[in-house]
C-alpha cells in the first residue's frame, strides 16, 4: 500500500504540491496502521475540517474516568492569560503524594488549532504515577480565534503562574520542565524561549516531543511527507495559517511563534528532541537539535527509524512506539530525578 | 487524537471492515514483519492475547504491545500456521473479525515460518527439500554452485562432513546430508548412505535414495551405495512399509545374528566353498547349515530367484530397523 508517490505522472501534470521525492519507508507495523486506518485518519487536514475535528471522539475514555483509575487527583484553576483574560490549567498529582515534587508544565498538542489540555494525556500520566512528578497542563487559547501570539503567551503565562504558586503546589521548580508534543512541542520551546528572555522562570529541561517549530515550509521532510503519512504538508499549512494568518513565511514571525526562526539558542535549558525519519517536523527538529548544540546547550536528539508523526500515541504497541516512549521517559525521569 | 487500540479493535465487518483486517496484515507480510508484530497486530485488532507456537519456540501478545509467557493454544480458537499453530485469547462469544484475524495472522506467521526455515537450511537445504518447487530447487542449484552431476550423501545427524552439509529431519530422524560432486570422496567408514548420480534436479531423489541406503548401512556397519542397489532398494522400501511386516521379512526376524550372517555370506558368495572360506567354517558344515536354513524359510535361496527374493527381504528387514 502507500505508494501513491511511484505513480508515474508525466512532468507537465505535476501540481508543485505533488512530489515524487523518495521518503524513507514506514516501519512495516506502522505501515499496516496506516492502511487498517486510512479512512479514519486523513493524512490531509483542510481549513474547513477543523471544526470537525474539535468534536470530542465518541470513543475517548472520559478523562476523569482515566484519571481516577490511575488514582490521580485533578484541581482546576483559572489564572491570568494573555493580556489579563481568564485561562483554565488543571493541576495532576499522585492521590498518595506527600512532599515536594518535581513538576512538569504541559502544553498539549494538535496543530494550533485542536485539542485540549489533556491531549496526550498517555503520555504525561506515566511521569506523574510512576515518577510522583505534578503535572500543571494548559488550556490555551486556540487558532484560527485566537491567533499568534495568544497560544504561545498563554503557555508563557501558565508557565509563571506555576514558578510563583510552587509553594501552594508543593513543588520544586529547580525540577520544573517543560514539555510539549507536535503543536505542543513549539509552544514549549517558543515559551521557554519567552522565558529566557524575560528572565524567568527558570527551567531544568524542555522536552520537545515532534515539535511544531518551523513556518516556513521549506523543509526536505515537509515536501516528502505531502499526501502521506499522519499531519502532512498540507495539515501543517493548515496549522501554521490559522496561527499566523498571512504573515506565515514572512518576516512578521516572531522566534517565540515559530521557534525554528530563532538563530541564537545560547541559555536555552538542555532540551530532549525526538521525531520520526517519515515525518514533516523531521527535518525542522534535527536543525534545532544543532542550533543547540552550536550554542553550547545540551541537547539530547531521537530520530526514530520508520515512524510517523504521533505514532508513539496513535500505534503504542508497535516496536518503534514502544522504543520511542521508553527512552524518552527515562529521559523524563532522569531530569525529574534531579 | 485517538489512540489507536481503541479504534482498531472496535473494527466493523458489516462496513468493510475485514478489508482493514486483510489490509493491516498484508502490510505486515510486505514489510517483511515478524511473527511478534504479526501477533501484535492480531491481538490489536481483537483486543485480546493473541499466541502462536511452532517447534522450538511459542509466544504471546497483549493488545497493548506487552510480551507474555508463552503459552499453548489449549481450547483457544487456533488455525494451524506452516509447522506452527496461532490462537487468540477470546473469552466469551467470538467477535465478527476474529476468524479472519486468525487466518490472517495464520498466513503470515506461515510465511515467516518459511523464511526462516530457508535461512536456517541455505540452498543446500532447500535442495534437499521434497517439499520444495522445480524453480526454486533449480534456482537453489545455481546459487550453489552445482555441477551437472551429483549425487547425496547421508550420514548420521552428529557426524561432522567437510563442506556444506544438512541436517534434515525426516520420519526416520534427523539425517545429515551433503551433495557430492564426481570428484569428491565419499567416507570410507559407515555408516554412510550414497544416492545415485543425478542432475541437481533429481537431488530429492537422491537424497531418499542415501538415506535408505544409510539405515541399511546402519545395520550392516559399511558403507552403502544405493546406485548399486538400483531398484532393489525401492523395492525393499516398499515391502519394509508392509504392516504387519511381509512374511518373508517376519521370517527372517526369527533367525539369529549369527543365521544372519551365514545367510548373508552364503547369498552373497559364488560358491559354497569361498563361502565357507569366508565364514572361516568346514564346507560340509556350512551345507548343513545352508539345508537348516532353507527349511526355516520356506525356500531355497540358492536358485536365482531365492537368492533374489531373500536379499530383497534382508534389505526390508534392514531398512524396517530403528536406527
Amino acid at each position: 500500500m502507500g505508494e501513491r508517490h511511484d505513480e508515474v505522472v508525466p512532468d507537465e501534470k505535476r501540481t508543485p504540491m505533488s512530489t515524487t521525492l523518495p521518503r524513507p519507508p514506514f516501519d512495516p507495523e506502522l505501515e499496516a496502521v496506516l492502511a487498517a486506518l486510512a479512512e479514519a485518519l486523513p493524512s490531509t487536514i483542510t481549513p474547513e475540517m477543523i471544526p470537525a475535528l474539535r468534536a470530542p471522539l465518541p470513543m475517548d475514555v472520559p478523562v476523569d474516568e482515566a484519571l481516577a483509575e490511575a488514582k490521580v487527583r485533578r484541581t482546576d484553576h483559572t489564572i491570568a492569560g494573555h493580556l489579563g483574560d481568564e485561562i483554565e490549567v488543571s493541576v495532576l498529582e499522585r492521590e498518595d503524594r506527600t512532599g515536594t515534587a518535581p513538576v512538569v508544565f504541559h502544553t498539549h498538542g494538535g496543530g494550533m488549532i485542536m485539542g485540549d489540555r489533556f491531549t496526550g494525556l498517555a503520555q504525561f500520566l506515566p511521569w506523574v504515577t510512576e515518577l510522583g512528578a505534578v503535572v500543571v497542563t494548559v488550556e490555551y487559547r486556540l487558532a484560527p480565534e485566537n491567533p499568534d501570539p495568544y497560544p504561545v503567551e498563554d503557555c508563557y503565562a501558565g508557565l509563571v503562574w506555576t514558578a510563583e504558586h510552587a509553594d501552594e503546589l508543593g513543588v520544586d521548580t529547580s525540577r520544573l520542565l517543560i514539555a510539549g508534543a507536535s503543536a505542543g512541542g513549539g509552544l514549549a520551546a517558543g515559551t521557554a524561549l519567552l522565558a529566557r528572555d524575560r528572565s524567568g522562570p527558570q527551567l531544568a529541561g524542555q522536552l520537545l516531543i515532534y515539535p511544531m517549530l518551523d513556518d516556513r515550509d521549506a523543509t526536505v521532510s515537509t515536501a516528502q511527507i505531502d499526501g502521506v503519512g499522519v499531519w502532512d504538508r498540507t495539515s501543517n499549512l493548515t496549522g501554521w495559517t490559522a496561527l499566523l494568518g498571512e504573515r506565515r513565511g514572512t518576516d512578521e514571525v516572531s522566534v517565540y511563534a515559530a521557534p525554528a526562526r530563532e538563530t541564537d539558542h545560547t541559555g536555552l535549558p538542555p532540551a530532549y528532541i525526538d521525531c520520526a525519519t517519515a515525518e514533516v517536523f523531521r527535518d525542522e527538529d534535527v536543525a534545532y537539535a544543532t542550533g543547540l548544540w552550536r550554542a553550547g546547550v545540551q541537547a539530547e536528539l531521537h530520530v526514530w527509524p520508520g515512524g510517523f508523526h504521533g505514532c508513539d500515541m496513535m500505534a503504542p504497541h508497535t516496536a518503534v512506539a514502544q522504543a520511542m516512549v521508553a527512552t524518552r521517559d527515562a529521559w523524563v525521569a532522569k531530569m525529574l530525578a534531579g | 487524537m485517538q489512540e489507536l487500540v481503541g479504534r482498531l479493535s472496535a473494527l466493523d465487518p458489516t462496513s468493510g471492515d475485514e478489508l482493514k483486517v486483510i489490509g493491516y496484515f498484508d502490510a505486515l507480510i510486505a514489510g517483511a514483519a515478524g511473527t511478534e508484530a504479526l501477533l501484535k497486530g492480531a491481538a490489536v485488532l481483537s483486543g485480546t492475547v493473541a499466541g502462536a507456537c511452532w517447534p522450538g519456540g511459542a509466544l504471546r501478545m497483549s493488545p497493548e504491545g506487552v510480551r507474555l509467557p508463552a503459552g499453548e493454544a489449549g481450547g483457544w480458537p487456533s488455525r494451524p500456521a506452516a509447522d506452527g499453530r496461532v490462537w487468540l485469547e477470546r473469552t466469551g462469544p467470538a467477535h465478527a473479525n476474529d476468524a479472519m484475524v486468525l487466518e490472517r495472522c495464520a498466513l503470515g506467521v506461515s510465511i515467516v515460518r518459511g523464511r526462516h526455515r530457508e535461512r536456517s537450511l541455505g540452498p543446500l537445504g532447500v535442495l534437499l527439500d521434497g517439499e520444495r518447487t522445480p524453480q526454486e530447487r533449480t534456482a537453489a542449484a545455481a546459487r550453489a554452485g552445482l555441477g551437472p552431476r551429483v549425487r547425496a550423501l547421508a550420514v548420521t545427524a552428529d557426524r561432522h562432513l567437510p563442506g556444506a552439509s544438512a541436517v534434515l529431519a525426516g520420519t526416520d530422524g534427523p539425517v545429515r546430508l551433503a551433495v557430492l560432486h564426481p570428484r569428491d570422496a565419499a567416507p570410507a567408514e559407515g555408516p554412510v548412505g550414497l544416492g545415485p548420480w543425478g542432475e541437481p534436479a533429481q537431488l530429492v531423489r537422491s537424497a531418499s535414495a542415501a538415506r535408505l541406503a544409510l539405515q541399511v548401512s546402519r545395520a550392516t556397519g559399511a558403507p552403502v551405495d544405493a546406485e548399486e542397489l538400483g531398484g532393489l532398494l525401492e523395492a525393499a522400501a516398499a515391502l519394509a512399509q508392509r504392516t504387519p511386516p511381509a512374511p518373508d521379512v517376519a521370517v527372517l526376524d526369527t533367525l539369529d545374528e549369527r543365521s544372519l550372517r551365514i545367510l548373508d555370506v552364503l547369498v552373497g558368495s559364488e560358491s559354497l566353498r569361498a563361502a565357507a572360506a569366508a565364514l572361516g567354517m568346514h564346507h560340509s558344515s556350512l551345507a548343513a547349515r545352508r539345508t537348516a536354513l532353507a527349511e526355516a524359510l520356506g525356500y531355497d535361496p540358492w536358485t536365482a530367484r531365492g537368492r533374489a527374493r531373500c536379499q530383497l527381504a534382508r534389505l526390508a528387514q534392514q531398512l524396517g530397523r530403528p536406527g
